[in-house]
């Protein structure tokens, strides 16, 4: 539906530029308002750009000269050797000023004299350390802490992609308290007294209005917090809202709180690290939170800004030299921040950086993983950095790379000897549109991207690959990836979701043993019971996506032929939905050995009027059948965040359509709610 | 985005003036279009265009993901139309000019159409149809849930369909 309107707007609404609009009128007039600024000489790298631009079409067929190399390059990629990868020894800082000042004169021969832009103030730094403001919500009762005596045997807990290894979350039980953390208009940590099926807040953290807060840890009597903050500038502001859009680099700070008294939460220990927090884990007590730090090439003096630091107890200090890990060829200004920090013991955090980017972090008990996706030579490749563990933290031990870019962190899989790599590689084509006209380059690049192809990489312990399947369903790409042992399930997707079983006994030389065609396709697989698997994600016919969602199990007792056992949609067709699960793993919950749970947003538009919904359904899983057992409703225009449960209570954290946090709680038994407090 | 694209954009923040115009040049339809979709008349839009251009021109240094560029532009046009609206409150009688100007081809059902959505829906609308962008974008954009743009723009979408019987 939205093509067609999409195409009657685009056909309808052909539009000619007022001389006022014509870029050189508005060249005129960016004359005058910065006059300060000299005239600079244009950077080597983008005169290629804009020559050809002077003949208006250009920069697309710029653009289009570059692609048929791309095929070229990911075969080179594919059998290149390692040598890009050499690790370069850092024994003192001057190896790394060498390295920016090299980056800085090859990126930025013509720097803004007049203003320093992107430095960070050392006063900055340390503000950021903003302290808890502790209320105690007085209608708790007394001493929440003590134990009741119950006994509490089942609860929820986060969905992990890694036995042993914890992941953050917005809401965390320990069987009697919830602990949550709310990021909204307010940010808060609460906790939430739920003995005898009631909620009763009992404490209420409010944070610093510019620290955002984003994941939650409970351990024994500790409760660890990664806040965020964001450094706004220019125009980050409009009418008292700030845009995340606009904010590219800030600080990650991880706090520590003492819960024994739940009435009570006290700061215990916190520390900072620059760049923004990419994703953090637990393995026992030890946390470890990466960041991507972006060194400001435009700083005055770039060797004040080009070694990462932390701060402990507000104060500053630089990773030492040998705590920095360079590649050859790494030319980005960007270093991944990696901090160990037990959160019980007293003691400051072992930090380590890695010259390179951090998008997505995979970590097992084994080792500890960092990709980044960036181009080389002009295609999409998936760098992956690989540490391990010391007795304080971690140590960076190679870095290998891939064609093609990562789904997420589910596309990742180390199983002892091998990390298995599953990606899809975009080869680009420019198309002409209809009226003639060459697209303009954006749009080229995202309307043109219809040859993909997608491939599964093994790589050994030092990064090198051994194995590959490639050319996996030409035009389509990876919506998710799951690996069970030896074997890894692929959904891809163009109109119909074909799921993929790709046998890895032999890391040389693995091999698709059966695919499974069906319509729709999963965002997000889970491993259910032995040889089952769940789907979910977007339902759809044999042309496509159908505006719904579904639930599916998928029989992988048979490698060769995986079948779809049973199958659910939330609207059976009459509405709208989707939900979070694509892209927040976090919000399955499971419930029992046959239970999980699914947020989803709902809209049917059928008996006229509009009807929104936002549910979380519960789904039972029994003689490899598939039922639905209650839907949870939020209410309209809620937005589902989180859940967990506790005996027989369900517990749902929720945002209301003005953005107020809510936790909403169902009984099990009766699947009527029985609660709901504002957090 | 394409590497062009970035070492475009990260041009204009350094304060290249060429790579600025290029971009401009790139974007100038759409952002007129936009414009056009959410003002009243073709002189606030193209005030709206100009204001923003030269807005986004004096504050680009300050942007550090130069991948946010569209979402910065856009999201300071579309504030900029929904001031201009609110500014103008009174002058709709120019509105029918806009449609007359023998430059635009603004067909009466689709402008009929468009305008029977409430300024907030046309807003998401057109950021996803003109801009491009996706629900979470435009849910950052304007501080709304990912859920409620959808909705808005489902709901919208079906509105359009409807007058425009699709």
């Amino acid at each position: 539906m939205k093509k067609r309107i999409e195409k009657a707007l685009n056909d309808k609404m052909q539009v000619k530029l007022p001389e006022e609009l014509e870029k050189e009128a508005i060249m005129q007039q960016l004359e005058s308002p910065v006059q300060a600024a000299p005239e600079k000489k244009k950077k080597k790298a983008y005169a290629k750009i804009l020559i050809p631009l002077a003949a208006s079409l250009a920069l697309v067929i710029g653009i289009a000269g570059m692609f048929p190399e791309i095929n070229k390059n990911i075969e080179e990629l594919d059998n290149s050797n390692t040598s890009q990868n050499q690790v370069v020894n850092v024994t003192d800082y001057d190896v790394i000023y060498k390295k920016f000042n090299k980056m800085k004169s090859e990126y930025a021969d013509d720097l803004m004299d007049d203003e320093i832009l992107f430095g960070k103030e050392e006063s900055e730094i340390t503000e950021s350390m903003n302290t808890g403001n502790t209320t105690v919500n007085e209608s708790a009762g007394g001493t929440g802490a003590d134990d009741t005596g119950d006994s509490w045997k089942a609860f929820g807990e986060t969905n992990r992609q890694e036995e042993g290894v914890d992941e953050g979350d917005i809401i965390k039980t320990d069987g009697r308290y919830l602990y949550v953390i709310t990021s909204g208009v307010e940010r808060h940590f609460t906790i939430i007294d739920c003995a005898e099926d009631k909620m009763t807040k009992t404490a209420d953290v409010k944070f610093d209005e510019d620290m955002s807060i984003s994941e939650l840890y409970v351990y024994g009597n500790y409760a660890v917090i990664i806040g965020q903050k964001y450094d706004y500038d220019g125009y980050g502001v409009y009418n008292g809202a700030v845009y995340d859009c606009v904010m590219m680099s800030g600080d990650t700070t991880v706090r520590v709180y003492d819960i024994s008294d739940k009435t009570a939460p006290k700061s215990a220990k916190e520390f900072t690290q620059q760049g923004l927090c990419t994703s953090t884990r637990m393995i026992g007590s030890k946390l470890y939170c990466v960041s991507a730090y972006n060194v400001n090439l435009y700083a005055e003096n770039i060797e004040d800004v080009c070694i990462p630091e932390i701060t402990v107890d507000g104060v500053n200090r630089k990773l030492p030299a040998d705590s920095i890990s360079m590649i050859d060829g790494t030319d980005y200004p960007s270093y991944a921040i990696i901090s160990a920090y037990d959160v019980i013991e007293k003691g400051e955090p072992k930090t380590d950086a890695v010259l390179g980017n951090s998008q997505s972090i995979y970590v097992t008990t084994d080792y500890f993983f960092i990709s980044e996706t960036c181009y080389e030579k002009s295609a999409e490749i998936t760098k992956i950095y690989k540490f391990g563990y010391t007795a304080d933290g971690v140590k960076f031990e190679a870095c290998g790379k891939v064609p093609g870019y990562l789904n997420n962190q589910f596309s990742l899989s180390y199983n002892g000897t091998h990390l298995r790599v599953a990606t899809t590689s975009n080869q680009w084509t420019v198309e002409k549109t209809t009226n003639g006209d060459t697209a303009m380059p954006d749009a080229a690049v995202s309307s043109s991207v219809n040859n993909t192809q997608n491939a599964l990489y093994i790589l050994d312990n030092d990064m090198k690959q051994v194995g590959k399947v490639d050319n996996l369903a030409p035009g389509e790409r990876i919506k998710s990836a799951r690996y069970i042992g030896d074997m890894a399930y692929v959904v891809t997707f163009r109109q119909t979701d074909p799921l993929f079983a790709i046998d890895l006994s032999d890391p040389a030389n693995p091999k698709v043993m059966g695919q499974l065609k069906i319509t729709g396709f999963s965002e997000y697989l889970h491993p259910f019971a032995e040889n089952l698997l769940i789907g979910i994600g977007r339902d759809g016919t044999e042309n496509g996506t159908n505006g719904d969602c579904k639930v599916c199990l998928f029989d992988v007792s048979d490698p060769a032929n995986p079948t779809e056992a049973s199958k659910l949609t939330v609207m059976n067709g009459k509405g709208y939905c989707w939900t979070e699960m694509g892209y927040n793993h976090k919000v399955y919950i499971k419930i029992s050995d046959t239970d999980f749970a699914v947020p989803f947003g709902t809209d049917s538009y059928i008996n006229s009027g509009e009807h929104n919904d936002c549910v979380y359904i519960r789904y039972r899983v029994e003689n490899n059948r598939l039922t639905e057992v209650a839907r949870y409703s939020m209410g309209r225009y809620f937005t589902a965040l989180g859940g967990t449960f506790i005996e027989k209570t369900f517990y749902t954290v929720a945002a209301s359509p003005e953005g107020k946090m809510q936790i909403i709680s169902f009984n099990l038994d009766t699947n009527s709610e029985t609660g709901r407090i504002s957090i | 985005m394409k590497k062009e694209m970035r070492n475009l954009i990260q041009s204009a923040i350094s304060n290249d003036k060429d790579a600025f115009g290029t971009l401009y040049e790139i974007y100038s339809a759409d952002m007129y279009r936009f414009a056009l979709s959410m003002c009243k008349n073709t002189f606030d839009a193209q005030d709206a265009v100009q204001e923003t251009v030269l807005s986004v021109f004096k504050s680009i240094h300050g942007l550090k993901n130069p991948d946010k560029f569209k979402s910065y532009l856009f999201s300071s046009l579309s504030n900029t139309c929904k001031r201009k609206l609110s500014e103008n409150k009174y002058t709709v009688e120019l509105q029918d000019e806009m449609y007359v100007d023998s430059e635009i081809e603004f067909s009466i059902p689709v402008r009929e159409a468009l305008s029977k959505l409430d300024e907030d829906s046309k807003q998401i609308l057109m950021l996803s149809i003109v801009g491009g962008f996706k629900s979470r974008e435009i849910g950052e954009m304007l501080r709304l849930s990912a859920n409620t743009v959808r909705t808005k723009q489902k709901r919208a979408l079906q509105k359009m369909r409807e007058e425009l019987s699709l």
